[in-house]
């Protein structure tokens, strides 16, 4: 009690700093000696912990899933190899690579290890990153690269289809039924709808599929895919992938609908037709569902195609 | 003495990518900066590099932010094969709920003020009182009390959406 009659309680702002260990020695005896004597100051200094350690744990869920995982790409070395003409940039770029392979990989390391951490400090150099890698398989080890470009706007060319689907399609879309009116989309088995597909369909990983339906592309090319998938708590989403002219008029529809849809993922421009009719067309993927945005968004970074 | 960007970029890359996802929630963008940063670092070759990495973070971040008024979607460009090979341990039921309670991190993040914000942002990615306070020109003494602040408002802020929440699934229930 003498402590604390000859001290002010401790303020809240230097319990923080006590706390973050950013007092001098001497401040932290003085209040580490007041906090012996002084029940107020305690009880004080266990609310500043736990504000402490709450505002710290929910810093910790906002971070990108990368560091989460711990995966660490290489430093940047394009800089060196233009001013340190001398060194062996090879060498280098080899040991960095083993500190980063060191740091993803886990003890299950294999063979494929050195080679995988290569490719990716090899692909740092010039800015690209792999989103992913997955040691457990290396060779799924693959390159994604970022493209910023706004979603692409309803093409012309197919918004007779558009008009054709939307008059019947306008009013709000029950939770319970399928986003897109049954009568245009064919059913068809997954096995069977991959085959449709080349052998290549988009949806989430890990989730079953409860049913494809199909329908033709306006403008003759690859069909749109609508794969309903149950997550583990029972919702529905629906993945629908198809090329861009014939699923900007879906999308429009399903906004209209009042779904929520992910952001658009999209494929390598691949092409459309054969012979003289050949052209070059890119596949979009969306996550939908009646759920939030973010979830799908979520979602879309575990799209696979298969 | 050299300049020792292995050095710099082994112990603070993962806080200068945590740094600037909390500001452009994206993280491959947060990523692209950080090579940004890392890169003029090994141009300018700072005498503090810590402080310095974060100072050029906060400055990226907030370009970032006013040319982000172009609104861009972030749209992924997949080979052929699978887009994503998903973390073998990582549930999906998993994934989502991160992804929800991050949104709302983010939305409490969003109701403190910039300074307040920052001054958190920056003690989560190490720096000390005093670098944060040479970084936000902070009198060294008002570290303290706009930390104090901002992780109260932090949490607060987020506890305040949990409760609305709450209140508004027992609304749902009761309709
Ligand atoms: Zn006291």
């Amino acid at each position: 009690m003498a402590n604390s009659a000859a001290r002010p309680h401790v303020p809240e702002e230097e319990l923080h700093a006590y706390c973050d260990g950013e007092l001098s020695p001497a401040q932290r005896v003085e209040i580490a000696e007041h906090l012996l004597g002084c029940l107020i100051c305690r009880s004080q200094h266990a609310m500043v912990e736990a504000v402490r350690l709450r505002s710290a744990s929910l810093l910790a869920i906002a971070v990108p899933a990368q560091i989460r995982r711990g995966k660490v790409p290489a430093p940047p070395v394009v800089a060196p190899r233009r001013r340190w003409f001398g060194i062996a940039v090879g060498t280098a770029a080899a040991l960095i690579g083993a500190v980063v392979w060191s740091q993803l990989a886990p003890s299950s390391a294999g063979p494929s290890g050195a080679q995988l951490a290569n490719t990716l400090g090899v692909s740092n150099l010039f800015g690209l990153r792999p989103t992913t890698v997955d040691s457990a398989a290396g060779n799924r080890s693959r390159q994604l690269e970022m493209m910023t470009r706004t979603i692409v706007p309803p093409q012309m060319k197919s918004l007779a289809d558009f008009a054709r689907v939307s008059s019947a399609q306008t009013a709000v879309i029950p939770a319970e039924v399928d986003p897109v009116f049954t009568s245009d989309w064919t059913p068809a088995a997954y096995e069977d709808a991959i085959k449709v597909g080349n052998g290549s369909l988009a949806r989430v990983d890990g989730v079953p599929v409860a049913n494809v339906r199909i329908h033709p592309s306006a403008i003759g090319g690859r069909p749109t895919f609508m794969v309903r998938q149950q997550l583990p708590d029972g919702r529905t989403v629906w993945v629908f992938e198809g090329l861009e002219p014939d699923i900007a008029p879906v999308n429009q529809v399903l906004l209209a609908s009042g779904i929520t849809i992910s952001m658009v993922t999209r494929t390598h421009p691949e092409y459309v037709g054969a012979g003289v009719d050949a052209r070059i067309s890119t596949r979009m993927v969306t996550v939908v569902g009646y759920l939030s945005v973010d979830s799908l968004n979520a979602l879309v970074s575990r799209l696979t195609l298969r | 003495m050299a300049f020792d960007i292995d050095g710099l970029y082994r112990t603070t890359y993962d806080s200068v990518v945590r740094f600037l996802y909390r500001k452009v929630w994206d993280a491959d963008r947060a990523e692209d900066l950080a090579q940004e940063v890392f890169m003029r670092a090994l141009a300018h070759e700072p005498e503090k590099p810590r402080s310095w990495v974060f100072a050029v973070a906060a400055n990226i971040a907030r370009d970032e932010a006013r040319s982000a008024i172009r609104k861009r979607k972030h749209l992924v460009l997949m080979t052929h094969e699978p887009m994503v090979a998903p973390s073998p341990n990582d549930d999906v039921a998993e994934t989502m709920d991160h992804a929800e309670q991050e949104a709302e991190v983010k939305r409490a993040l969003e109701m403190l003020s910039p300074r307040d914000r920052d001054v958190l942002l920056l003690w989560d990615a190490g720096l000390s009182y005093p670098e944060i306070a040479e970084q936000t020109h902070l009198a060294l003494g008002a570290v303290g009390t706009t930390l104090a602040r901002a992780r109260k408002r932090l949490v607060e802020a987020h506890d305040s959406m949990e409760a609305d929440r709450g209140e508004q699934r027992r609304t749902t229930a009761r309709s």
